[in-house]
């Protein structure tokens, strides 16, 4: 298979909050591509859209956002076929069955809190059953149920052969003793297990593309270790294309091989993990960098901080939107100006008047 | 901080083997069939002005190891010496083991120990205002006076990076890490040598968390404190310590310098923790020590070495006695039956 198959192009996407007090724009003039069997990482601190863009792959902005422009092209394929066709998600009626298809079958997802997106009334099983056709864990159903729920929902089985898919699933991404654990609640699981479950389910229809929001950010290091591997596994074996999103810059240094800085609903950088960590270009990936402590070599060094706050909203800077944090700040210029998207070397992208000539 | 120090030196806080176990009630008459042992012998020291980070997975008792110290669980066993100025009467300080105190000395002992939370947002209370949540503390201990503490808390509130103007707001009004500043604050009023920090920077952002850990450092350099810092992030308890000590399953693993025990770790726990922070670094090849299974029940923990089943190093004898938590290197401490034997790979 050529490696650089498309399935994901997002073009100048826009996503608009009315709110009482004005328009947010959550999502403003996103563009990237995403590849079969690779990983694009997403960065950026709380707010600055990086889940929005997320959710609307999956036309599942929650209200009162909206799409106000841009699309999103999924080329999607059926099974073991090469013919592909082009399906613009952001056109589609976001009940409608296409997207329902797409959602949990096609392209899974995984969100930051096991506890909450599991249903407390059902098994693991069940869980995973119904993942495949919910994406959401019920507590009051055992998790095995929920995920044969979900297969079955997807695939057409039986509820004896979505159970067996349950059992399998939960074997492989390392729940112990499957056959009993996938009778059991979601309370009766720990966050890790609870994690590995919805992974499970995200999983168990073998979707072509991945949506991990802050997969592991509530977890404890080795749990994440587990769940990071667990995931590259099924990424090799099923030429999954993942969309990793995180603030948790080591993390997105193991898993991307692309990254697509976030600022305040913008794109600010985009380059190869490598030249991101290496030859940072806009000064906030710079400052983002500096600002986590590392291990290893001690330092007793202060750490590099961003000084003051996000913006508000409601109430953005003129010009460049990071101007007034930013340490390149250049008066005048970056205060006035917007910069503009640019390609500078090779596959490197970058949004700063640094690089232009004004 | 300094590089050759014994043990003795300096001391502020010192903890043997403290405990403290949940009581498991069954049944209609609330019987006790068992005990959640939270925490199961914890020993350690943290000498004056300086960090003592406090590290483990979830549910390793770290946070209950805090709390036991300021009695707001009652321990169920060991020794806490802390050495008190206040019940010293003053100028004088001395070591007294806070577990047999009484209600009155362990309130003047809450002045020299503050804490500070993980969440941001609940921890202070909503219906006050900034002003009011940093002078709380000091009108819990009849030491507000007026315009002298006003003048004490706008000291303070410029301090941590706020503004006097905010002294009659509101906390919804302010963001998460300034609501840390708030908390931070107020956990200063009183004049504290020993700062318990639970997971003080975990809900904040990565550029807000730099700002919190540099007004840390440099609160603690200016008011000569000690901390506590209680923390899952490895690299940032790392950071900010100059001690490290690794909980596992409510017992010591580990204890040592920051670097040593980073750089040479002498428990098998340590290694495999260790060895699981992704490094932000693309270029950097990790060799991943997986862990099998999760974290051992506190109920019903296993035999011997509570980390046996998960250690690929174990042997019989690690299934069978428990390992002392013994001083392997000058100021570095191990629960391990085969330290010497191994030879640990650091970050």
């Amino acid at each position: 298979m050529p490696e650089n198959e498309l399935l994901v192009q997002i073009q100048d996407l826009r996503v608009e909050f009315d709110v009482r007090a004005g328009i947010v724009k959550a999502v403003d003039g996103v563009s990237f591509d995403i590849y079969r069997g690779q990983t694009l990482g997403v960065i950026g601190e709380s707010g600055c859209g990086k889940s929005i863009t997320a959710r609307a792959i999956l036309q599942m902005i929650p209200k009162p956002g909206r799409i106000a422009n841009g699309q999103v092209l999924y080329h999607r394929r059926a099974r073991g076929s090469t013919q592909t066709d082009i399906i613009n998600i952001s056109k589609l009626d976001p009940d409608g069955q296409t997207i329902r298809e797409i959602r949990g079958g096609e392209i899974g997802m995984i969100f930051q809190e096991p506890m909450s997106s599991l249903t407390p009334v059902y098994t693991a099983g069940s869980h995973i059953d119904e993942a495949v056709s919910l994406h959401r864990l019920t507590p009051s159903r055992k998790v095995g149920d929920q995920l044969a729920e979900t297969i079955q929902a997807h695939k057409n089985l039986t509820k004896q052969e979505s159970r067996e898919i349950a059992i399998e699933m939960l074997h492989r991404v390392g729940i112990p003793k499957p056959e009993q654990r996938v009778d059991s609640y979601p309370h009766q699981l720990s966050g890790g297990q609870r994690q590995r479950v919805m992974i499970a389910i995200a999983l168990s229809c073998g979707p072509a593309m991945l949506i991990a929001d802050e997969p592991t950010t509530a977890l404890d290091v080795s749990i994440e270790a587990q769940i990071l591997d667990i995931m590259r596994e099924m990424q090799e074996k099923e030429n999954m294309a993942i969309m990793f999103i995180t603030h948790n810059l080591g993390v997105i240094a193991e898993m991307a091989k692309e990254i697509v800085v976030m600022y305040m609903g913008k794109q600010v950088e985009r380059a190869s993990t490598v030249d991101v960590f290496y030859e940072p270009k806009h000064p906030y990936t710079k400052a983002l960098l500096q600002s986590i402590p590392k291990v290893g070599r001690k330092s007793s060094a202060r750490l590099a901080s961003i000084e003051g706050m996000v913006p508000d909203p409601f109430n953005l800077p003129t010009g460049c939107v990071f101007h007034p944090r930013c340490p390149s700040f250049m008066p005048g210029k970056c205060d006035k100006i917007a910069p503009t998207w640019k390609r500078l070397v090779g596959d490197q992208w970058v949004s700063c008047l640094l690089y232009e000539e004004v | 901080m300094a590089a050759q120090t014994t043990k003795t030196d300096n001391i502020l806080l010192d903890v043997k083997g403290l405990q403290k176990y949940f009581p498991i009630h069954k049944g209609f008459l609330r019987k006790v069939v068992g005990n959640v042992k939270a925490v199961d012998d914890v020993t350690f020291y943290v000498r004056q002005g300086e960090t003592l980070g406090l590290v483990g997975e979830s549910g390793c008792g770290k946070t209950t190891a805090g709390r036991t110290i300021l009695r707001l669980y009652e321990p169920t066993g060991g020794e806490v010496w802390f050495k008190s100025r206040l019940l010293a009467g003053g100028a004088d300080e001395k070591l007294i083991n806070l577990a047999g105190l009484d209600r009155a000395q362990m309130k003047l002992v809450r002045r020299e120990i503050a804490m500070i939370f993980q969440d941001p947002i609940n921890s202070l209370n909503p219906r006050m205002t900034v002003g009011d949540i940093v002078a709380e503390p000091m009108v819990i201990h009849g030491q507000y006076h007026q315009e002298e503490s006003e003048a004490i808390i706008i000291n303070l509130l410029t301090r941590v990076g706020l503004r006097a103007d905010h002294l009659r707001r509101y906390p919804h009004e302010f963001s998460g890490g300034q609501r840390q500043r708030i908390g931070i604050a107020r956990a200063l009023s009183l004049n504290p040598r020993l700062v318990i920090c639970d997971e003080p920077v975990s809900a904040l952002d990565v550029s807000i968390q730099a700002q919190t850990l540099n007004l840390l450092q440099d609160l603690q350099r200016d008011f000569n404190l000690a901390y506590i810092f209680v923390a899952h992030d490895l690299s940032v308890v790392q950071h900010i310590s100059d001690r490290v000590a690794v909980m596992y399953v409510g017992k010591m693993a580990e204890m040592a310098d920051a670097e040593q025990l980073y750089m040479y770790p002498l428990h098998p726990y340590t290694e495999a923790l260790m060895s699981s922070v992704p490094k932000a670094d693309p270029k950097y090849k990790s060799e991943r020590i997986i862990m099998q299974g999760d974290v051992a029940d506190p109920s019903n923990p296993p035999s011997g070495c509570y980390f046996h089943p998960r250690c690929r190093y174990a042997k019989e004898i690690c299934k069978e006695k428990t390992p002392e938590f013994r001083e392997l290197k000058p100021d570095h401490f191990a629960a391990c039956h085969l330290a010497e034997e191994l030879t640990l790979r650091g970050v």
